[in-house]
């Protein structure tokens, strides 16, 4: 869907992309993680071509494929900036309907899209009211409803859950799954590795411009997380044990004790882990 | 594309109308200021101070003897008039045109008739006074020197307690080559101020639209237009159309009061559009330029204000001219503003032809379109 061939940018001395090379398969989620400064964001204005690569290419393949530079190329991306790219004055279905028409939507189906993407993020009932009256979730939601609008096969969501509380977020996260049960190809950004970990079919790592890492979540996890790791309590003294069969190695240790534990729990590798290893820093560093 | 700029402009109207702030400055400001300054009738905002920068006026002597040189001397020496020689039609032209404020006129006989020193029951000898209506505040300064000087030059010897150096006849001015016959009046109050309303309203407009690519900026929104699929241009015409729809509703507006409310008529409707279509033209033009140029940051933004004020103040639209150093008031007659006051004024009350308009709006309307093509080359880059 999108391919993003040996990208590389400068901005004077600072390299903000060395040589990534990235490929989104039609209907996937691919996560973006990374820290502040590791050139995520260039690579999101690189792949809506908001800016020129100092070297290699951005192209959106399928029909009329070509590079996001192209009006007609970009027609096919909806983006959602990490900040509320909404108009606070606007009504809800006003935003929606200005950015479709923007987006190019037909006015003999506008009002419907326009229904549509109202009704996905659930902002029907709200539809007439100006966005500044909307709590942080729901102009999250409206922020979303603006990027899939127009019916894009491409999605970039640049941190969309940032700021909203977990009822928000679960609704938005519910939201990106169900896009991609209807097919849409998302390249997701995120600080929250638990988003990653839920949502994503692959992610990416990235950190001072270069990719570090690029895999199924599973398999970055095995690879780089290490194994589950048991943690049981008897009296005062705690006990850590990496394994592959937590329930076993927890039968051995009683067994071996002679007694029961106070309590036990099992910690699975996460993408913190991962990222960890690969950069030798935590992603909120 | 026509749609897209079409949805471009009705959002910014859209976000106009619903921006009290804006509708206050934009719509109501201008139409107080001028309902406001027009009520207090002929010679408002007089000032007198002695400290203010000569003003020049045009002295026709068509007398030429010793008592209309020696006035004319002392009144020149005022540290406040600068005296120009001219003849009287062109005096009457010049004044009319806007080119200086007032001009003094002494009839021949005036050193003949009866002198107040010797004779105080003779008549006090007549002065013809051209003034500009626009700027009575320097009108008012120049009648207290020309008392002043007219005193002096009699050796400051009064006669009697009512007797009176000089008789000021403020001679009107009239339609220039366009005398247009009945429906030309002598211009109101009013008649003054609702053109410099409509500068305040226009200036107002372009300010509001000048700064709306950074407020795009800083609300997060510039980034979603700059990737949908429309050119910079067409992101750029929708807020140069936005901005001359408002213009526009704002001029009709304002004459609309003006005409119904206040009795102002202007002399030619058609020559009344033209002007106010250049002045629109040229501050949609203005406005694009420092769009673009302040898009970046909110400082730069400002800078739009700062040039839109600096405009209004060479143009006399916040201060009397002739309280200005003689260059700058050399400058303001490149100011924009002064040429679009010039050219509404030429329709309403100062008899503009046709020809005599033209000067004025080309330059409106090639400064509009020199800050156009600046603009739209410019904002390649958002």
């Amino acid at each position: 869907m999108l391919h993003l061939l040996d990208l590389r940018k400068r901005y004077a001395d600072l390299v903000a992309l060395d040589g990534v090379t990235l490929r989104l398969e039609p209907g996937e989620i691919l996560g973006l993680l990374g820290p502040n400064g590791a050139g995520k964001s260039t690579l999101v204005s690189l792949a809506v071509g908001l800016l020129e690569p100092d070297g290699g290419s951005v192209i959106l393949v399928g029909p009329g494929s070509g590079s996001p530079r192209d009006p007609a190329v970009r027609r096919r991306l909806g983006l959602a900036p990490q900040a509320l790219a909404i108009y606070a004055e606007l009504t809800g279905a006003e935003n929606l309907a200005f950015f479709a028409t923007l987006q190019g939507c037909a006015p003999s189906e506008r009002a419907a899209r326009v229904a549509w993407a109202l009704d996905f993020v659930g902002l029907s009932e709200r539809q007439h009211d100006r966005a500044k009256t909307y709590s942080g979730g729901m102009a999250r939601r409206l922020n979303l409803a603006a990027a899939i609008v127009h019916d894009p096969e491409l999605l970039l969501l640049d941190e969309p859950t940032v700021g909203v509380d977990p009822q928000s977020r679960n609704r938005l996260l519910a939201n990106v799954e169900a896009l991609r049960a209807e097919g849409k190809t998302v390249l997701y950004t995120t600080h929250y590795m638990e988003e990653a970990q839920r949502i994503c079919d692959r992610v990416a790592i990235i950190d001072h411009g270069r990719l570090l890492a690029l895999d199924r979540t599973e398999a970055l996890l095995a690879r780089h997380a290490g194994k589950p790791r048991l943690i049981v309590e008897f009296d005062e003294q705690l006990e850590t044990i990496e394994t592959d069969d937590p329930l076993a190695s927890l039968n051995a240790l009683t067994a071996s004790r002679g007694r029961a534990p106070r309590s036990f729990r099992v910690d699975q590798p996460t993408l913190e882990q991962v990222f960890l290893e690969l950069t030798g820093r935590g992603l909120r560093d | 594309m026509l749609a897209a700029i079409a949805a471009l402009l009705r959002k910014d109207l859209l976000l106009l109308v619903r921006d009290r702030g804006a509708v206050f400055l934009t719509f109501a400001w201008p139409l107080v200021l001028a309902i406001f300054f027009g009520a207090l009738g002929p010679g408002f905002g007089a000032s007198s101070s002695g400290e203010a920068t000569a003003m020049i006026v045009l002295a026709v002597d068509e007398d030429r003897s010793e008592a209309s040189e020696a006035l004319l001397a002392e009144l020149d020496g005022d540290p406040r008039i600068v005296l120009e020689p001219e003849q009287l039609d062109s005096a009457r032209d010049r004044v009319r045109l806007g080119e200086r404020p007032a001009y003094v006129r002494i009839e021949p006989g005036f050193g003949a008739a009866p002198h107040p020193r010797f004779d105080p029951l003779a008549p006090a000898r007549p002065v013809e006074l051209g003034v500009d209506p626009r700027r009575r505040s320097e009108a008012e300064v120049l009648e207290v020197a020309l008392e002043l000087a007219a005193w002096r030059s009699l050796g400051r010897e009064q006669t009697t307690p009512t007797a009176e150096p000089l008789a000021l006849r403020r001679h009107p001015l009239e339609p220039g080559a366009a005398k247009l016959g009945s429906a030309a009046r002598p211009p109101n109050p009013y008649a003054v101020t609702f053109p410099q309303g409509i500068i305040w309203a226009v200036l107002a407009c372009a300010a509001t639209f000048a700064v709306s690519l950074v407020d795009e900026r800083s609300n997060g929104t510039l980034l979603r237009l700059a990737v949908a699929p429309v050119s910079r241009f067409a992101i750029l015409a929708g807020k140069a159309g936005a901005c001359a729809i408002a213009i526009v509703i704002m001029q009709v507006v304002l004459m609309s009061v003006a005409v119904l409310g206040f009795g102002v008529r202007p002399h030619s409707w058609g020559l009344l559009a033209l002007a106010l279509a250049a002045t629109g033209f040229c501050f949609v033009g203005v406005m694009t330029l420092l769009a673009v140029l302040g898009r970046r940051t909110r400082s730069a933004a400002g800078l739009s204000w700062a040039v839109l004020m600096g405009m209004a103040m060479l143009g006399g639209g916040m201060l009397p001219l002739f309280m200005m150093p003689s260059w700058l008031q050399t400058l303001a007659t490149a100011s924009p503003v002064a040429w679009a006051l010039t050219a509404i004024e030429g329709a309403v009350w100062r008899g503009f032809s046709a020809a005599e308009m033209v000067l004025p709006c080309l330059g409106l309307v090639g400064l509009g379109v020199v800050c156009l093509a600046i603009g739209t080359r410019a904002v390649r880059e958002l």
